[in-house]
């Protein structure tokens, strides 16, 4: 039974998982960086540790602190996200050793679905139709032209180790192709280290379908429908929707039967989900299996009513899916716009800052998954997210209509912040994408006449209806609040000064922070963490505790840079200059 | 010192975090799943710093897998000085056996790399530091005997501190016998390779460490003769960061090429399979083009200033684009082996329509910070230098040469003139004016006086058609004798620079012809026509042998600039027959 559980993850996927976790009774541990240490998975979680700098190498990627953080606070479980280690086979190797439960399919399942090469091959086995193409690395531009020869052309050059929209190249013609594959290759290692690429057909309007499965350990699987993700820019996907209403019922249904029977073949467990490429005739071609929860689980859930996070932690718990493939019945349709803090002005370039506004939108089946509040400053070392705005309706029209009302009550405001959200509206005002015609290319090509859209709905953000007389006023109006940031209130009291500070003060403090033993306090100002025994870890909680006790905190997270009197004259001098302040 | 080592490997300072399932990178101290650094070939993913291997590790990184048959060695005398210090000689010899496994500082054996059969001689720097004493010395000199007597190329891999100091002066001797052994592998025209491995230092690094033909540091190495401490201690000086380093030794011209360890198997399999590869067959390659329906002959009408500007624009395709465009592979050789490598002369290993060729060639570099860092194609001696070591490389294997010529001149500075320009240029042409294997030379673009000469002693001179060869620039010539740069292009026609007066004046063979406007407008078109302009010279001096050769380039230096029989017309001696 998983009763504490480490969530090693930031921003919204961790407010979702904690979240979910509330509501099974499962205590909550919160891992944050030191620029996320007021972030709000920390306030809702059940003790959260500082697991090193902002950069997310020393932090959300470093594994002995993640795992040692599980260990020390006692959690039994491990919940990944998406992104940073959640598909890392060697992080899931590491907690099973540790005896933590990591919740995600068996680490082997992982490696075999995170090399794009051996997926093709076992889902080919397993009888799911693949592009022409290749399965294996193709080795020189010789070999990969009379591939390309044979399966047609435009094909498409791929980083086996890809992702992200970097590593592709798709060639037109024969005589491009030894350049094209020479680039790619050399992207390849220089991007992901490995230079193995693939050819394999290109579609030029096809749709990108996935089918979100869930699988538990004893050997049954269900589908949960599928979501249309084929607004992509340069692959990244910006908005998704379900059902793909574009197929006839009873190919999604296949679909859907394959996706399960193919994850059940390989021994997949937890929640994952098949990406299949749709060409225009409707033919479907598996492309790739995520092995994760995913950014856009929040359509599937809308349609379904299943709560994916929740069957996913069940599942990893060993228990058998309550949920049989007849309950599962998807119904109305939903779409969710990523809101992004970037400028796609300035060619998507990050764009984050203080959040000064953050209004969310509500209203009737629509809402906001995010990680962020108020006030809170949207860090540049993670990706843009900002949040999803989910809405569900009973047809795609409503939809779309109930998204651009809650796109256009969204407010996020603050110095240097762009977003995505002007974007969005401007996009659901398409006619190829009201219509549903879209293909994965239709963005990247439809972006500089979207952009040119975007730019005139952003100086009125509001909404089409104006008030033409202006607001009618019956009692004076109050004084309007200075856009002060709103916070909940924090269990924890302000930094209170205290210039007597002392290194007992201290070794107190780690004592009842960072487990320092009772046997191995110091009076000694020049010893260091490492002479006591702590570690950077220890170290880390310390920092937390300065701040948080005394408003102070060592410049760096080293813990051998520092002797304990250098500590407390900085925790001293530190409250000497707020008491003059 | 500087030839000895410590006694033992220096015991690698144990990190607390270390155990079974965790180790700590020894440069970045960061901690790192064992699993995943054994899957990265021992490298760090953070820092890249290379982790030291045992032998048995590296022969499995390199060679083809299960292709590797080990020498066994009769056990010889062990102990010649009955050595002690704090302890027995012997048993610090049969507790390193113990502790890495082998019975001495080398594994020796015959393998694959990519196909090709070689003999693989790996040192381990766990034995004793890789100390050399008289066992390393003997099993290194019997893999290089064993390369002679199957006609096989060897590859060493060093990590040796230096000649073993237990067996004294028996140690130091060992550097003349495997430095013989070498010399012989290399007289065979067999190949070897020394992939240096941190760390290669003494008594090794100044033996055959550093003779085989082609040298390549391992990524971060250190490499060299006396270790950074001695030197400090002995001069009290403040050493460079990366003294030492792999890419030091490139800098400074001392190894042929840095590779990561990934990447040592694939250019192991290059070099190779260049060197030592099947024969090219009629059947695995495409015969030879039929000739140009284009007459070699130049175009006419090319005004000579149109063609001094084509020949020095910016995207006119350069040495390193014909070497990637016109030919199916190259390993670029760099450095001089004494002092630097010049960026403005490049030179390799190439393969041609199945042939393995040298080519050494000027580089100018397309950007602004290209031309700037290859000082605009205008070689220092080092680069001459270099070229005349390929140039031994090539006479070595029996490989022919190409060069491409594409310089304003040498490089006119203080420096040069310090380290000898005009014998490197001097050097290098009486060098390629006796090489034993066939040379052609291409004048690409700018041929500028005795710095394009250096590369064109050849037994074919081709030439691009907006191309030229010249004593002194247009702009030089016009200064002097018109007194004004700006009567340049009244210089260049006075001159007659161009591809037609080379082919008019017999100095020249033939033109190769280039798209209109240029060979920049289509570089791939161009490359093509190079290629089979090569293809067609080469196939024409494959059936020569060398006293062919020398003869048919002596007379053909003679010719240039009159006939013999306009030389023979001004007779010193009266014929006896007259």
């Amino acid at each position: 039974m998983i009763s504490r559980l480490l969530i090693a993850n930031r921003g919204e996927i961790a407010v979702r998982i904690a979240r979910a976790c509330r509501e099974l009774g499962i205590e909550v541990v919160a891992v944050h960086s030191t620029s996320d240490r007021d972030s709000a998975v920390v306030a809702l979680a059940d003790e959260a540790v500082h697991i090193g700098p902002a950069a997310p190498r020393c932090s959300y990627l470093h594994v002995p602190n993640i795992v040692e953080a599980a260990l020390r606070t006692g959690a039994d479980a491990v919940h990944p996200g998406y992104g940073f280690l959640s598909e890392d086979p060697d992080f899931a190797e590491i907690c099973a050793a540790e005896g933590l439960t990591f919740v995600g399919p068996p680490p082997e399942v992982m490696q075999q679905m995170g090399n794009k090469a051996t997926a093709r091959r076992l889902m080919a086995d397993a009888g799911l139709p693949l592009l022409p193409g290749v399965v294996e690395p193709v080795r020189t531009a010789e070999e990969g032209r009379a591939i390309a020869d044979r399966i047609g052309y435009p094909v498409i050059i791929k980083a086996v180790a890809g992702g992200g929209g970097r590593g592709m190249t798709v060639v037109g013609r024969s005589a491009d192709f030894a350049t094209a594959f020479a680039s790619t290759r050399a992207t390849a290692r220089a991007v992901f280290r490995d230079p193995a690429v693939y050819v394999e057909r290109f579609l030029p309007s096809a749709r990108h379908v996935e089918v979100q499965v869930l699988c538990d350990a004893h050997g049954n699987g269900v589908f949960l429908g599928e979501r249309d993700c084929s607004l992509q820019r340069r692959h990244q996907k910006l908005l998704e929707e379900g059902p793909a209403g574009h197929l006839p019922a009873v190919q999604r249904a296949g679909l859907g039967a394959m996706a399960v029977h193919g994850a059940l073949s390989v021994g997949y467990t937890g929640a994952g989900t098949m990406e299949f490429l749709v060409d225009a005739a409707g033919r479907a071609y598996f492309m790739e299996m995520n092995a994760r929860i995913q950014v856009e689980h929040p359509v599937t859930e809308l349609l379904t009513g299943i709560d994916l996070v929740r069957e996913q932690i069940l599942v990893a718990d060993g228990r058998r899916l309550q949920v049989r493939q007849e309950d599962v019945v998807p119904r109305g349709a939903a779409i969710e716009c990523r809101i992004n803090a970037e400028d796609p002005a300035r060619d998507f370039a990050p764009a984050p800052g203080r959040l000064d506004v953050l209004q969310v939108p509500d209203g009737p089946w629509t809402r906001f998954d995010t990680g962020y509040r108020q006030g809170d400053q949207v860090s540049p070392h993670y990706d843009s997210l900002l949040g999803k705005l989910v809405v569900w309706a009973p047809d795609r029209d409503q939809a779309i209509r109930r998204m651009d009302r809650a796109l256009a009550e969204l407010r996020v405001e603050g110095p240097g912040l762009h977003t995505t959200v002007a974007l969005h509206r401007a996009l659901l005002r398409h006619p190829d994408v009201i219509a549903d015609r879209h293909d994965v290319q239709f963005l990247d090509r439809a972006m500089p006449e979207l952009i040119a859209r975007t730019a005139s709905l952003a100086e009125d953000p509001g909404l089409a209806v104006p008030a033409a007389r202006g607001p009618l006023q019956l009692v004076r109006p109050p004084t309007p609040d200075p856009p002060a940031p709103v916070r909940p209130p924090q269990e924890r009291t302000s930094p209170m000064p205290d210039p007597s500070f002392t290194i007992d003060d201290l070794m107190d403090l780690l004592t009842q922070k960072a487990g320092l033993s009772p046997t191995a306090r110091t009076t000694d100002p020049d010893a260091r963490f490492s002479d006591i025994g702590l570690d950077s870890l220890a170290f880390l909680s310390m920092q937390t505790e300065l701040q948080d006790r005394y408003g102070a905190e060592m410049p760096d997270d080293s813990p051998d840079r520092y002797t304990f009197g250098e500590i407390v004259a900085t925790v001293t001098g530190a409250t000497d200059s707020a008491g003059m302040a | 010192m500087s030839t000895s080592s410590t006694t033992t490997a220096p015991a690698p300072a144990r990190h607390p975090a270390d155990h079974a399932g965790w180790i700590s990178c020894p440069a970045c101290g960061w901690l790192l799943y064992r699993k995943r650094l054994d899957r990265n070939l021992r490298v760090c993913p953070e820092c890249d710093h290379h982790l030291r291997l045992s032998a048995r590790a590296r022969i499995a990184l390199l060679v083809d897998a299960g292709s590797f048959t080990e020498s066994t060695f009769a056990p010889g005398p062990r102990n010649p000085l009955s050595f002690a210090d704090l302890r027995d000689y012997a048993d610090r010899l049969q507790e390193a056996a113990r502790r890495s496994g082998e019975s001495e500082a080398v594994v020796v054996g015959t393998a694959a790399i990519g196909g090709t059969g070689t003999v693989v001689a790996v040192m381990d720097f766990g034995f004793l530091g890789g100390s050399m004493g008289v066992e390393v010395g003997r099993r290194v000199s019997a893999a290089a005997d064993l390369a002679l007597e199957r006609g096989l190329p060897l590859v060493t891999v060093c990590a040796s501190g230096g000649a073993r100091m237990q067996e004294g002066v028996f140690s130091l001797f060992q550097m003349a016998r495997t430095s013989a052994a070498f010399a012989r592998l290399r007289e065979a025209g067999l190949l070897s390779v020394c992939v240096l491995t941190d760390p290669t230092y003494g008594g090794v690094s100044a033996s055959f460490a550093t003779l085989a033909s082609v040298l390549v540091a391992e990524r971060g190495a250190h490499v060299g003769f006396a270790g950074p401490r001695v030197v400090q201690e002995t001069i009290r000086a403040e050493l460079p960061r990366d003294f030492q380093t792999a890419e030091f030794l490139l800098g400074h011209g001392l190894v042929d090429r840095v590779e990561s360890r990934a990447e040592l198997r694939p250019l192991l399999t290059r070099l190779l399979a260049l060197h030592h590869g099947p024969a090219p067959t009629a059947q695995a390659w495409p015969a030879p083009p039929p000739p140009l329906p284009t007459p070699s002959r130049p175009r006419p009408d090319l005004d000579p200033w149109d063609v001094v500007q084509r020949a020095r624009e910016v995207d006119r395709p350069t040495t390193l684009d014909y070497l990637r465009s016109a030919f199916d592979d190259f390993v670029e050789l760099h450095g001089d082996r004494a002092f630097a490598d010049d960026p403005a002369v490049v030179g390799g290993v190439a393969s041609l329509g199945g042939r393995t060729v040298v080519v050494i060639g000027h580089e100018k570099g397309h950007t602004v910070r290209e031309r700037v860092a290859r000082a605009f194609g205008m070689p220092h001696p080092e680069g001459y230098r270099k070229a005349a070591r390929l140039l031994g490389h090539a006479e070595t294997f029996g490989l022919p040469v190409v060069t491409l010529v594409d310089t304003p001149g040498a490089h006119p500075g203080p420096e040069a003139e310090e380290h000898g320009q005009s014998h490197a240029i001097a050097e290098i042409i009486q060098r390629s004016s006796r090489l034993r294997v066939p040379v052609v030379a291409v004048v690409t673009g700018e041929g500028g006086s005795g710095g394009a000469l250096a590369l064109c002693t050849s037994d074919r001179l081709l030439v691009l058609e907006n191309a030229y060869l010249s004593v002194i620039s247009p702009e030089g010539c016009a200064a002097i004798l018109w007194r004004t740069a700006t009567a340049a292009p009244t210089a260049a026609r006075a001159m007659r620079l161009g591809a037609a007066h080379l082919y008019d004046a017999g100095i020249a063979d033939a033109v190769v012809p280039e798209p209109p406007g240029g060979a920049h407008t289509d570089p791939d078109a161009a490359a093509q026509a190079l290629r089979e302009a090569l293809l067609r010279q080469l196939d024409q001096l494959s059936g020569l042998d060398a006293a062919e050769l020398l003869a048919s380039r002596a007379r053909r230096l003679s010719r240039i600039g009159g006939d013999d029989q306009a030389l023979r017309a001004v007779p010193t001696v009266v014929p006896w027959e007259s």
